[in-house]
């Protein structure tokens, strides 16, 4: 009795030499092996007939996957060896747009004022001094005769960023504040300011304002005083 | 590079043109669904693509459908329904031996069309179907079909001749329901 699995193998061509004689000696003396050896091929002939299923929709599809995954590829491939490149043209691209917006060398920066009041000592304290505005060293062109109420309290200059900066700390009814004039100043760098003219913000962790007018720009800080009130306060000094 | 990389891709396209038809088929034949199988044949497609400068030249179609065979078998099989391979080869139900008596008549396996015989092909478990594909749709070797299906040549075999013995037993009630044969008149 033949195995029927080398019958298969058989009609496929997958026997050894030996092997297709003890098939091909079995068939003899066995005729309904050649039956069912025709019967194997026909069938295999038959799938072997099934006709081609329509596909051409499917390939162009394949084929559009193809050139989306070159082109993925050439910008991976782009990125990949022009990342350094990219990322030095953007730092300088950053580098430059900063050097642009410092473009003008007599513009005051809010943080350049905030830390040059922050670390200032000024060299007459005089807690106790009650010496009117009208008699102080506040420049003259500042119009501080009618600020009976404030008094300098101290008053000390520096040269900041090549500018000339006068502080000045005064004092109300209510508290010391900080006075900052800093001369030459061709604007304040900053994009918040309002339409009444006045910069609002934060400098050392107390309210301040800033505006500028006929080249000096005035810097005007205090804790526990709102925007609002700095800015009244700013109005007498004007 | 780049003259290099159209090159590479027109050689690909034109071996992936000409075994295509063959792809999309088997994997027709392996989900049962247009839909699923447009979708694994693409996959498989592209996997071959990426991988195209890993492809050791040597048979290019063995290569395409063992990838679709093993991407079906690792992605879609558990989403298919019916006969799942396993019991019948395991617990020797399936009698690959056919009585001489059973022998479909010449004339019907002429009479069968391919809807009929598809449709009989799809009833066979997965593991005999693929085998049986591999084998007598695609014309592949045992040895190919056991480094595609991953298993030894001697199971090719056995799953080839089980599954062409249960596909005639399908095809012989065709062939009976639809008359090209009479009961008791199959041999």
């Amino acid at each position: 009795m033949i195995d029927v699995e080398l019958l298969h193998a058989y009609v496929d061509g997958e026997l050894t030499a030996d092997e297709r004689a003890q098939v091909e000696a079995a068939v003899r003396t066995q005729p309904s092996l050649a039956l069912q050896i025709d019967a194997i091929r026909r069938q295999k002939e038959l799938l072997g007939r099934l006709p081609e299923v329509e596909c051409a929709d499917s390939w162009a599809a394949c084929r559009a996957r193809f050139t989306e995954i070159d082109k993925t590829k050439r910008i991976e491939g782009f990125v990949g060896r022009y990342a350094w490149a990219m990322c030095a043209f953007v730092l300088c691209t950053i580098f430059v747009g900063a050097m642009l917006r410092r473009a003008n060398p007599n513009a005051v920066r809010t943080g350049q004022v905030a830390a040059a009041v922050s670390g200032l000592s000024f060299p007459f304290p005089s807690a106790d001094s009650k010496r009117a505005l009208a008699n102080s060293q506040v420049p003259e062109e500042r119009n501080v005769a009618t600020l009976g109420q404030i008094a300098i309290v101290g008053m000390a200059e520096l040269e900041s960023d090549g500018k000339l900066m006068r502080c000045v700390k005064l004092r109300d009814a209510v508290g010391t504040f900080d006075f900052v004039i800093v001369y030459g100043a061709a604007k304040i760098e900053a994009e918040n300011t309002a339409e009444d003219g006045y910069l609002r913000g934060q400098a050392n962790s107390q309210n301040c304002i800033a505006w500028w007018r006929e080249g000096a720009a005035f810097f005007l800080m205090a804790p526990n005083r709102t925007h609002e009130e700095l800015i009244a306060i700013a109005g007498m000094i004007h | 590079m780049l003259f290099g990389k159209r090159a590479q891709r027109d050689a690909f396209e034109r071996q992936a043109e000409r075994v295509f038809p063959s792809v999309f088929g088997t994997a027709l034949r392996l989900t049962r669904s247009r839909e699923e199988a447009e979708d694994l044949a693409q996959e498989a497609m592209v996997r071959a693509y990426e991988a195209f400068d890993r492809f050791d030249g040597t048979n290019f179609k063995a290569w395409m459908l063992r990838i679709v065979t093993n991407l079906y078998i690792n992605k879609y099989r558990q989403r298919q329904r019916g006969p799942q391979m396993g019991s019948l080869e395991e617990d020797n139900i399936l009698e690959p031996m056919a009585e001489a008596a059973e022998l479909p008549d010449r004339q019907v396996f002429d009479e069968m069309v391919g809807a009929e015989v598809e449709e009989a092909l799809g009833k066979l478990p997965e593991d005999f179907r693929v085998a049986v594909l591999l084998s007598d749709v695609e014309g592949l070797a045992y040895q190919e079909i056991a480094e595609i299906t991953d298993v030894p040549i001697g199971t090719v075999r056995s799953r080839i001749a089980r599954g062409r013995a249960l596909l005639r037993k399908f095809l012989l009630d065709y062939a009976l329901m639809e008359g090209y044969v009479k009961p008791g008149n199959q041999e």
